[in-house]
């Protein structure tokens, strides 16, 4: 653990124990601090990203070196506080009072010092060494807010750096001083807050209740503290420690002392207020800071919603026009020129083991290949938005929309991309920090048509629908978002139901970018997608390519097609005939696939597929084979993604199911809609 | 709790300052809040309300958005130039 044998050994000297286990850091910090690029400063390329055990948050460590010592760093999630309100603070928390790092690190922000300070308020409690480093003095600075680091460091009793990390500076002063005080050549004896007067005296009678039972390395003050603030995960874990005596007791004392929250958040900030009294100059009262400025364009009514727009408009410009052509290029010269290849490579060998690997495993791993260019200068855009800041302030805006159908302001972004790829819109769900506001827009996201949906749309509704092509294919799309907002107001009252959180965000600071930081976590994020995605796209791929070439010679005589006839009858309500059911079943590897599983069906090309089609389909089954595939089976990389996002099959399965049963529906009251109004006969 | 002149955060204009009074709604609720600085005794300034949709308001250095419902939960001692008797001011009823 944390004690130490080996002796002080002067810095700057190489450390002969240099292949002996390195000082463990959790890096800890309130959102906003700066901390990924603190984190991706220390680490670099050698970070790595995993999810905590049996949880959905991710989980990012890396190395570092620094004068022959060596640090694992983990980045713990970044919370307001450390009481088990969310996932977030459970992981924090767990990981100190469980792992037991060498030395906490928590960054601070300087231009709001006195909130941050709360979390510090709350790591002095647990039985591991910490060490501040006050981040963006420059922001801060040009806030005018001034801070001593000295003063600071005096009053608190533990090392104090200042840093402007996103100019590397301060960064590596901080990983010496952490180094210093895992050693043991600093001793911290930090100044702790105090419980408020009002409940010194029950304060110290839960530790006494407390103090026998507790296990080894749960400290006595910290858990009657967490008693009193009401945290959930503690209060059960005593129930299941103490003898019931003393529950009894303890909870008697809880019930009596509701109002002890506030009292013990006052008592730290009167803590911090002593602390940062000396230290901290703020500016004059009425002081138009920079983020003021912005903001008064950024979050009004009127011009906000416009700066939104234009920024929305520019992120799906940049995601689609940027990567679409490199997405084109990599599908058409190096996966089919690997397919190509490996043809030849495999002439001499059985049909079934070139068509397994060229159209089976080469075409999946071309999806997962394709996808890479969108996600990379998406999540590039993301970045961009959320290091900046104005991440917080679209959703601001927004908010007052999407809250209606139960909605987070930040939803909007996932949603508005879908249009162009769900796959980036499933993953961009991530900023959203309340898991039942994210699993809802991820529940959403995927209703949303995509551009590939909206190919099929554009090929299909000219044929049926040459007298108003453009009112059909609107209200189709209108109708499509109508749906989405009916299922999020479904979902929000019957699933989420109470459990949606409130909407309380903090706005921060305008700053100028890391491009350090958003390129690693970028490239981080596109390489989770590929790691988790790929083999399930190419599984996927594969049992499809197995389905379609199996048992016959065509699509006719196919498993495909036996799973097509047997679903006939439900496809009757829709006026889908078996190979419509094909069709829409196939797009499932992707969207797009539709139209050329009907051409193989139909064996034709794509002219003469259309006036076949005009004979064999009649309107109204392509209205609803319309609808049924702009609400249906999210293709494969999408799913892949609200798996690798949800972190559960379970939600992955809901998701499905839920487009399944909406999609059925709604091409069912379609069709039935436009037989009645004589769109049933062929030819119309 | 309710002192009289304690007004709901929703209800205040945009540019009011004042003090925070009390914050009702569980303790969870006032748990989070707690964290990101809104405490009573807290000094807060009203940066936007516009009537509708989210609050935006300023504690201890921090811009915090506050949906609608958590806000009218923020109650606030307004704090106003002495002399002026600011009229048209809404307060809540009762």
């Amino acid at each position: 653990m944390s004690a130490d044998p080996r002796s002080f050994r002067p810095r700057g000297v190489p450390s002969p124990d240099a292949d002996q286990r390195p000082i463990l850091i959790g890096l800890a910090g309130q959102p906003n601090v700066g901390k990924s690029t603190v984190f991706s400063i220390l680490t670099g390329l050698s970070q790595e990203v995993g999810n905590w055990p049996g949880r959905t948050v991710e989980r990012r460590e890396g190395n570092a070196r620094l004068e022959g010592r060596r640090f694992h760093v983990v980045d713990l999630p970044g919370t307001y506080s450390l009481t088990s309100n969310s996932e977030e603070e459970h992981i924090a928390r767990d990981f100190i009072l469980q792992e037991r790092p060498d030395v906490v690190v928590m960054i601070a922000d300087a231009a709001a010092l006195e909130r941050n300070l709360y979390l510090l308020a709350e790591l002095l409690l647990l039985p591991i060494p910490v060490v501040l480093g006050v981040n963006m003095v420059d922001v801060a600075r040009r806030e005018g807010i001034e801070f001593d680091a000295h003063v600071l460091e005096a009053a608190l009793g533990i090392p104090v750096v200042p840093m402007v990390a996103s100019r590397n500076e301060g960064v590596s002063d901080l990983l010496a001083k952490a180094a210093a005080v895992a050693k043991g050549e600093i001793t911290c004896e930090p100044d702790r807050p105090e419980i408020a007067e009002s409940h010194r005296e029950v304060f110290a009678e839960l530790k006494t209740l407390m103090s026998a039972w507790l296990p080894e390395g749960v400290p006595a003050d910290w858990a009657a503290i967490k008693l009193l603030e009401g945290d959930r995960q503690v209060t059960e874990q005593a129930e299941s420690w103490l003898p019931e005596a003393h529950w009894n007791r303890v909870h008697e004392l809880l019930l009596a002392h509701e109002d002890a929250v506030l009292d013990v958040a006052g008592a730290r900030y009167e803590w911090i207020g002593r602390m940062v009294r000396a230290a901290l100059r703020r500016p004059r009262l009425g002081q138009v800071s920079l983020t003021d400025r912005l903001d008064r364009l950024a979050t009004h009514p009127a011009w906000g919603l416009v700066l939104l727009l234009g920024v929305f408009g520019a992120v799906f410009w940049l995601t689609f026009s940027l990567a679409g052509p490199v997405q084109t290029w990599l599908d058409e010269r190096v996966v089919s020129s690997v397919a190509a290849g490996l043809e030849r490579a495999l002439s001499s060998a059985p049909a079934w083991v070139s068509g397994l690997l060229v159209d089976g495993v080469v075409a999946g791993a071309g999806i997962v290949l394709t996808f890479v260019p969108i996600l990379l200068v998406f999540f590039l855009a993301l970045g961009l938005l959320e290091d900046t800041g104005y991440q917080s302030r679209m959703a601001y805006v927004m908010d007052r929309f999407m809250h209606r159908i139960g909605l987070h302001g930040k939803s909007f972004l996932p949603l508005f991309l879908g249009f162009g790829c769900n796959v980036p819109a499933v993953m961009g769900s991530r900023v959203i920090e309340s898991r039942p506001a994210r699993l809802l827009t991820i529940l959403l996201t995927p209703f949303v048509p995509c551009s590939a949906r909206l190919l099929v749309l554009a090929f299909m509704v000219p044929l049926f629908f040459p007298a108003h092509p453009t009112l059909v294919a609107w209200g189709l799309v209108v109708g499509n978002l109508v749906v989405i907002a009916m299922v999020g107001l479904l979902l929000d009252r019957f699933v989420f139901g109470r459990e949606r959180l409130a909407f309380v965000m903090e706005m921060p600071l305008y700053h100028v970018p890391n491009p350090r930081t958003i390129v690693l976590l970028a490239l981080s994020n596109v390489w989770m997608f590929i790691k988790r995605a790929a083999t399930v796209i190419v599984v996927v791929s594969v049992v499809i390519w197995v389905l379609v070439s199996f048992p016959g010679e065509t699509v006719d005589e196919s498993w495909l097609a036996a799973i097509g006839r047997t679903l006939e009858p439900v496809g009757q309500f829709m006026g889908l005939d078996w190979r419509l059911i094909v069709a829409t079943l196939s797009a499932f590897v992707a969207k797009e696939n539709s139209i050329a599983a009907l051409g193989v069906i139909y064996g034709a090309d794509a002219d003469g597929l259309g006036r076949l089609l005009q004979a064999a389909v009649t309107p109204a089954s392509a209205l609803a084979f319309l609808v049924v595939n702009m609400l249906f089976v999210p293709c494969v990389a999408t799913v892949a993604a609200i798996r690798q996002e949800t972190g559960t099959w379970r939600w992955t399965l809901a998701s499905v199911g839920l487009m399944l049963i909406v999609a059925l529906l709604m091409g069912t009251i379609v069709y039935q809609l436009a037989a009645a109004a004589g769109l049933g006969a062929a030819g119309a | 709790m309710d002192t009289p002149v304690a007004t709901s955060l929703s209800q205040l204009f945009t540019g009011s300052r004042g003090v925070v009074a009390a914050i009702q709604g569980g303790r969870e609720m006032t748990g989070r809040l707690a964290a990101m600085g809104l405490t009573p005794g807290a000094e807060i300034q009203v940066l936007q309300n516009l009537g509708r949709g989210p609050v935006l308001a300023k504690i201890r250095d921090t811009r915090i958005a506050l949906g609608r419902r958590q806000a009218s939960l923020v109650f606030v001692h307004e704090c106003r130039s002495q002399e002026l008797p600011a009229p048209g001011r809404p307060f809540p009823g009762r």
